[in-house]
């Protein structure tokens, strides 16, 4: 009976331990990781045995399709019968060809229609706009795609969709019907031919429209938004919430890439609706769509945009930022949709020019008395044009947003999204353990976050992603310290920047370049500094740096002490924690660091001044605009008296190199020209390290499994939110 | 007394200046709040510089002070910095209620159950219900709130259920969103139970301090020789308590409940955090953090006025209930 019962317990064992092999193996191809953008309907459509992979155990998703075998595809996806009748319908598929039943029964259902000419083209591989106007007439909208005269994909290169297509394109790409996707570059590829993995992505969103699935999503966030009016607000959340609200003219992916939303196109050198003038001024035009409506149902027109620029510009309104508004010299009307732009100088903001708000709410408000657009009532309670509109906001709590029906781009996937707002990262920790919450994205520090994932892992993604913020430390090059480019590497090799952002828990990797690690032209160039505490000290040694006669201090070159208080932000306690974590870092260098906790205010202005000599605090990059971030390494933004101490060098630092790349970064029009200064500019720095970078830092964001469409990442321009009207539930 | 009474009055005036100019000068202290905007990249240092001066940071303290006072004589307190876009006194008016039906209600309940117990704790002291209530008084007192909040959350949020898989009690918040539109009963129930927890946490370590109050005060009582009169006398025992001794040990109890009243206004900053409740307290804290002078001052002016005022009333009623006192 023991030995019964022995066996029975291996058996067991052996099948616990063997069963999740075995199934994974089952469901899946070993060219299609779970990672895999279609992995999820490559799947499901294996599944129902609509697609089959190779005998090898392969998919090969990045294979062609013919036409032929779309139409097989089709056929078998609806479940329609085989139909052979006597006389072919194509002359170029015979009775004898293997397609033969598939595209008779796609063309009997109305599905396809061939290429003119009594032929099909069943070898020729199916374009994925051709794939488009097929899927659309499987979709029954046929009349409605030839209804549609001007596209609305909201892609860079909707002006190549072949005009037979522009119907279609444009209802593919709505969030209820989503058959293609945009490619990193925010381009739909209409002539290029579609993969097996677009194939099936559109196959399945076909027959299993994205709005099957419950209807619905919970949001939670660490903080509610101060109103709904960026004009007047600074605040994250703000923006975050706007996102919901509102559409852009030219909007900017997490990934730094412009595309048209509400105009026809992103003004750029190429299509000659960006001139920059020999003088340095800029033209640039902004097309607005025809037909579009803010959520009151009014029409939206050039003239609102143009009244936009007037309420950025107003010194009675309390505008948080004006740039690149402040810019223009000109707006000329041109027509009710479009307007030209001249601009004082270039700036990379130019392309994507500013938000538009209703004139026809806020100008009367406007001209009776500007100052009453502080404390108008749209604050609260506005009118755009984006996907949902606000239903209830109950301030402090939650902000329930419905769906807007009429949104120029189509009816948004869910009907109600639920905003809610938990101020405690504990309180957020247990609302999200109870599972009522669906996303919740920067809002749990690391630590929480992995306690979370810990729990509650089989149901939620939980995604740790590299942030553009960062901590920095400016040293004043100006000053006895810093002066010594050797003294700057001797810290870059002396701090273990790695370990410091470990264990202040705000990040797994130090920042590696001056440029956003999300942006086209990063190049990690600090990678080469890893800690070696002799490395430095010879360096140190080297700049003239003398030990004491007990060799537990240096004396700076000037017979100083090498004390150095760094000035952090008061309360700012991961500042704390990084300051303790390179203490004993520097003390084998004979630098005495320690904590000065100031007031921020105090803080910058001593940098501005000149008067510090190190400060720590933190700092984020624009994966858009890299020029940003480098900006502050030129020599005529020194703050002096002659630039109003406006310049944004405040490590005082100064060559002619960097400044001749930095001039031609802003000058370059090509992105090989920019690609070559931004690789020079980041070698220089890593060379002459004009400021100390710390921590790169990491968000998490957990999201509950089966949510499609969310896009991970971390921008500190880009909300989480960017594309929410296309998130749907996969069922 | 009427003389007493209009003399206090005015003499809450230069009092209420003073309390005004102090406060303010305090929160002064707190730096402006748009240094940490040149974190974000989109922010140039030339913006940063417009909105100080267009909030008026650029000014000494006392010039801010006048500026705002100023408008707060024409009735206008200012707007929000917190919540750029709405005026100070909206911003208050939003938090307002939501505290004072959450205080009031664990007020209340904080009354109901520590007055009786003290009582009870009194008459029977040294025994094994006074020592239990003296136990658990102390604990009530001493249990960090936001602790024991989590603890609560952890217990009937997360590990009980309703058979629907829904929390038995709301994690936080005050109400469920989608019910915007719902009949008055199913709104005011589920209202209620947001209540719970909040009142629970807040009323465990308020009815501690109300049963320890009491008690002392009654044992004060019982040991008068008047009560031993009216044991002597043959009273019985239950008139000697509710006639005799309770009567007067709810002297200083009455007064300290008049002084208890402002801070149901003031809310309970750390409750409402933990609870996610919109309320005055976190509400004047966050104002205080982010240099939002108009709020906090709203908020402060408004608590420090009850302050005021309740005291002006515990001594009137202290003169009412205890005919020994009189005010000339």
């Amino acid at each position: 009976m023991r030995r019964f019962l022995s066996v029975v317990l291996a058996v067991v064992l052996l099948l616990t331990v063997c069963s999740p092999v075995l199934t994974a193996r089952a469901a899946s191809f070993k060219d299609v990781p779970a990672s895999y953008w279609a992995s999820d309907e490559i799947k499901a459509l294996t599944d129902k045995k609509v697609i089959t992979g190779y005998a090898d155990g392969t998919f090969k998703p990045e294979g062609k399709v013919t036409r032929e075998e779309f139409a097989k595809m089709i056929v078998v996806a609806k479940g329609l019968s085989l139909v052979t009748p006597a006389k072919p319908t194509f002359t170029d598929v015979a009775k004898s060809r293997w397609s033969y039943g598939y595209v008779e029964a796609a063309a009997k259902a109305g599905y396809i229609v061939g290429i003119g000419g009594g032929k099909f083209g069943p070898t020729a591989q199916i374009k994925r706009q051709d794939m488009a106007v097929l899927l659309v007439r499987v979709l029954g909208q046929q009349s409605a795609a030839s209804a549609i005269k001007e596209p609305v994909t909201m892609s860079n290169d909707e002006s190549s969709i072949s005009s037979y297509a522009i119907g279609a394109m444009t209802i593919a790409v709505r969030p209820r019907v989503q058959l293609l996707r945009w490619d990193k570059f925010r381009n739909l590829n209409p002539t290029v031919s579609a993969t097996r993995g677009d194939c099936a992505y559109a196959i399945y969103n076909t027959i299993v429209p994205p709005a099957s699935g419950k209807k619905s999503v919970t949001i939670a966030e660490e903080n509610a938004p101060e109103n709904l009016f960026p004009l007047i607000s600074d605040s994250a959340y703000t923006m975050k919430a706007v996102t919901f609200l509102a559409s852009a003219p030219i909007s900017v992916t997490p990934y730094g890439i412009t595309y048209p939303e509400m105009a026809k196109y992103v003004p750029s050198l190429a299509n000659g609706h960006l001139i920059r003038n020999a003088d340095g001024t800029v033209i640039s035009d902004v097309e607005l769509r025809k037909g579009m409506t803010w959520s009151d149902g009014k029409p939206v027109t050039i003239d609102d945009y143009i009244f936009s620029h007037k309420l950025y510009m107003s010194d009675d309104i309390q505008v948080v930022s004006r740039s690149p508004m402040d810019l223009v010299t000109k707006i000329q009307k041109i027509n009710d949709y479009k307007c030209r732009i001249t601009w004082k100088s270039w700036d990379a903001y130019i392309p994507t020019g500013w938000s538009i708000y209703p004139e026809h709410i806020l100008g009367p408000q406007f001209t009776k008395d500007p100052k009453s657009i502080n404390t108008s009532d749209f604050n609260n309670n506005p009118v755009y044009c984006g996907p949902y509109v606000v239903k209830t906001n109950v301030q402090g709590q939650y902000i329930t947003y419905a769906a807007n029906k009429n949104w120029f781009g189509g009816q948004p996937v869910f009907d109600t999204i639920t905003e809610r707002f938990i101020v405690d990262t504990n309180t957020l920790l247990i609302n999200m353990l109870t599972g009522t919450i669906d996303v919740s994205s920067e809002s749990l520090p690391l630590d929480l976050a992995q306690q979370f994932e810990a729990k509650m892992g089989n149901s939620f993604n939980v995604y740790y992603n590299k942030g553009t913020s960062c901590g920095v430390m400016p040293w004043n090059i100006s000053s006895p310290w810093f002066s010594d480019k050797r003294v700057r590497q001797a810290f870059y090799y002396g701090i273990d920047r790695a370990l410091v952002t470990k264990k202040a828990m705000v990040g797994n990797d130090p920042v590696l370049s001056p440029i956003s690690s999300g942006s086209a032209y990063y190049k990690p160039v600090l990678a080469k500094y890893t800690y070696d505490p002799d490395k430095a000290n010879a360096l140190l040694d080297a700049a003239g740096w003398k030990w004491n006669a007990a060799h537990t201090q240096r004396t700076l070159p000037d017979g100083t002490a090498a004390v150095l208080k760094v000035p952090f932000s008061q309360g700012a306690a991961f500042r704390e924690r990084e300051i303790t974590l390179m203490q004993p870092m520097l003390t084998k260098l004979g630098i005495t660091m320690q904590h000065d906790p100031m007031d921020f205010d105090a803080l910058l202005d001593s940098e501005t001044n000149g008067t510090f000599i190190i400060t720590l605090h933190g700092v984020s990059f624009d994966n858009y605009d890299p020029y940003g971030s480098v900006l502050s390494f030129r020599s005529d933004q020194i703050p002096t008296q002659a630039n109003g101490m406006q310049g944004q060098n405040v490590t005082r630092y100064k060559s002619a190199d960097m400044d001749k790349w930095l001039y031609a970064a802003q000058a370059a029009t090509t992105s090989a020209a920019l690609n070559e200064a931004y690789s020079h500019i980041q070698d220089i720095f890593a060379e002459d390290l004009p400021t100390f970078y710390l921590e790169q830092r990491m968000y998490p964001d957990e999201v509950r499994k089966g949510l499609k469409g969310y896009d991970h990442f971390f921008s500190s321009t880009v909300y989480n939110v960017w594309n929410v009207q296309y998130w749907y539930w996969f069922k | 007394m009427r003389d007493y009474v209009i003399r206090r009055i005015l003499g809450m005036i230069p009092l209420i200046l003073i309390v005004m100019i102090v406060s303010f000068a305090i929160f002064s202290m707190v730096p402006n709040p748009f240094a940490a905007l040149i974190e974000n990249p989109r922010i140039k240092r030339s913006d940063i510089d417009r909105l100080i001066k267009a909030w008026g940071f650029d000014l000494p303290w006392y010039m801010r002070f006048f500026r705002w006072f100023g408008g707060v004589i024409r009735g206008d307190w200012g707007p929000s910095l917190l919540y750029p876009g709405s005026s100070a006194r909206d911003v208050i008016a939003l938090a307002l209620p939501v505290t004072v039906r959450l205080m009031g209600i664990e007020f209340l309940v904080a009354l109901a159950i520590g007055l009786p117990i003290g009582i009870l704790s009194a008459i029977k002291q040294y025994s094994m219900t006074d020592y239990v209530v003296t136990v658990v008084s102390f604990m009530g007192m001493s249990m960090p709130t936001f602790w024991f909040g989590l603890l609560l959350m952890m217990l009937f949020s997360v590990v009980l259920k309703r058979p629907s898989g829904m929390p038995l009690l709301p994690p936080g918040g005050i109400l469920t969103p989608g019910l915007e539109e719902a009949s008055f009963w199913v709104k005011f129930l589920d209202r209620a139970q947001y209540l719970v927890m909040p009142v629970i946490v807040l009323a465990f370590s308020s009815i501690g301090s109300w049963a320890r109050y009491m008690r002392s005060s009654m044992l004060e009582v019982i040991r008068q020789d008047y009560i031993r009169t009216a044991r002597a006398k043959g009273v019985p025992e239950r008139s000697v308590i509710n006639k005799h001794a309770l009567r007067n040990a709810m002297i200083p109890i009455v007064t300290l409940i008049a002084l208890s009243v402002p801070a149901i206004v003031g809310g309970a900053s750390i409750t409402e955090t933990i609870f996610n409740i919109p309320g005055m307290g976190k509400l004047i804290i966050a104002a205080e953090t982010k240099a939002d002078y108009p709020t906090a001052m709203v908020g402060l002016m408004l608590i420090s006025i009850l302050v005021i005022v309740f005291n002006l009333l515990a001594d009137i009623v202290y003169a009412w209930i205890d005919p020994r006192i009189k005010y000339s």
